[in-house]
């Protein structure tokens, strides 16, 4: 078990999704940012789709009450174990009874703490990632105890892991046409792809919406479906980039599709944080 | 890229493809889609097909390599269809209480409309509704067949909390909350049915091409239907 004793700004339960459902409407949830928790997964050598907590903006305190391993990548939390600052992309013993405590993120916005053997709370259709209406909790609200698994990870002494720099201020989200982007004219793609656009305060697990409106007239489409990284454009201009608990159906123009990178990118950035996209012509 | 079936299809990341057909939605329309969906579903190459009101989005488990292939098995596939069978859905029936209690914008939806609450009431549930698909939240149904004289744009602000059983209209549709949700359409009604439990298998009963009618009741009724449905003896399939 790990002990939450301060729940942090938003910290949630993430395996790598709940797939197979979103023809019910259900969302796929999941990492904000794949890479970071692949990366928080594979120190330890946990299997892909092990349970973690993503941590955001700042994280939790968290109490120990069996011996494990850790480790912890993503956005730069100042995290100290037992009172002593602890490296990201490092994997580190832990013994019932020590404290971990993580930060505000000083680096990026989201953090991914794996333990050894994982998060073991129930699944819920396939899967452990909390969303409010699947499972109990759509986040971690209160001091609670969590089920974590056996550690079974052997440390390799004497070899040192290859640093990580991963460029979070990287201003350029790499986009393909979306479905709709073909109703946009000249002036409006030219705004679209030269300006600076900047992310608004509503930004969340389910969608970020920037703060710059397009000056546009676009109608509303036959409701059709959307997957994490569609950029809709609202009848006033609003541009909103739906995230991994995004509703899975739309009824604005689709004019962007952000690939894979570019979504993990965006998890790390927040209100203000300027962005510009860049169109690539193939898949 | 267009073509005799009448979609166009376009990709729209490494692994998923859109097909969308420029016509109405229609009956015939929403066959073909869930004859397509039907025959997707069998092929291993194929994680997930979801569906719009005239789109269908195929996500496949490996990196799309030749979209030519692929069109020509969905045209071939489209090709097989018989043309004049019906859709063979179910039939649902999902008690309402239109009760002021229970619908907080129906005073201000029906002058707005311009009709008597019996009136907008009738109007409400006479008619049959199709499930074209389940989107938006867990398990809401998209549903077509609103009487025209009903239809009635969204509310400028939407509500940040609108209760699970809600049945409401925004625009030219009517649904049923089937989660707790922030929302934007006029609440009518409530229905004791829980349309989406991630608990059952399957987590959701209604499926596209079902039917739904909306019965009305009163809030004894309603209270009963409740004491039934815990007893787990209240049948709403016809």
């Amino acid at each position: 078990m790990i002990e939450i004793i301060r729940r942090g700004i938003y910290t949630s339960i993430q395996d790598a999704g709940r797939f197979n459902y979103q023809n019910i409407g259900v969302p796929i949830s999941g990492p904000m940012d794949q890479q970071a928790f692949g990366i928080a997964n594979q120190i330890l050598n946990n299997a892909y789709n092990t349970a973690v907590l993503e941590c955001s903006f700042m994280g939790p305190k968290i109490k120990f009450h069996k011996n494990t391993y850790i480790s912890i990548a993503g956005a730069e939390m100042n995290t100290e174990l037992n009172g002593e600052k602890i490296k990201s992309y490092t994997p580190y013993k832990v013994n019932e009874g020590d404290i971990l405590s993580m930060g505000t993120s000083q680096y990026g916005c989201r953090t991914y703490l794996s333990i050894s053997g994982g998060i073991k709370t129930e699944k819920v259709l396939g899967s452990r990632s909390q969303f409010k209406g699947i499972t109990s909790e759509g986040n971690i609200t209160k001091k609670v105890l969590i089920p974590i698994g056996k550690s079974d990870f052997i440390p390799k002494v004497g070899v040192s892991l290859k640093p990580i720099n991963i460029d979070y201020e990287n201003e350029i989200l790499e986009v393909y046409p979306g479905p709709e982007f073909k109703i946009l004219d000249n002036t409006q793609k030219k705004i679209l792809l030269e300006n600076i656009h900047h992310i608004s305060s509503l930004n969340n697990r389910m969608a970020f919406r920037l703060e710059e409106k397009l000056i546009c007239k676009l109608p509303e489409i036959w409701t059709s479906p959307v997957i994490p990284g569609t950029i809709q454009c609202t009848p006033d201009g609003s541009l909103i980039i739906i995230m991994r608990d995004g509703q899975v159906t739309g009824g604005y123009p689709r004019i962007f599709q952000l690939n894979k990178r570019s979504i993990n990118l965006l998890s790390q950035k927040t209100t203000q944080s300027p962005i510009r996209f860049k169109l690539l012509s193939k898949v | 890229m267009e073509n005799k079936s009448g979609y166009k299809i376009m990709i729209i990341n490494q692994d998923t493809f859109l097909l969308e057909w420029n016509e109405k939605p229609s009956e015939i329309l929403l066959s073909k889609l869930l004859f397509l969906r039907k025959t997707l579903e069998k092929k291993p190459e194929v994680l997930l097909c979801r569906m719009g009101y005239r789109s269908l989005l195929i996500q496949l488990n490996k990196k799309i390599k030749n979209l030519e292939y692929w069109n020509q098995y969905f045209n071939k596939i489209l090709s097989k269809i018989e043309k004049h069978k019906k859709l063979q859905g179910k039939k649902w029936i999902i008690p309402v209480c239109y009760e002021n209690n229970f619908a907080p914008d129906i005073i201000k939806l029906s002058k707005a409309l311009k009709l008597d609450v019996n009136e907008l009431i009738h109007l409400h549930s006479k008619n049959t509704y199709k499930v074209y698909f389940i989107g938006f939240l867990p398990g809401f149904p998209y549903l077509s067949g609103l009487d025209p004289r009903l239809h009635y744009q969204r509310k400028a602000k939407p509500k940040l909390n609108v209760p699970k059983g809600s049945v409401a209209i925004g625009g030219k549709q009517t649904g049923i909350y089937t989660t707790d949700s922030p929302g934007g359409w006029h609440i009518i009604g409530f229905t004791p049915i829980s349309l989406f439990n991630p608990k059952t298998s399957p987590p959701c009963f209604i499926k596209p091409g079902d039917t739904i009618c909306f019965q009305k009741i009163d809030s004894n009724s309603l209270k009963d239907i409740e004491i039934g449905l815990q007893r787990g003896d209240y049948n709403f399939f016809k």
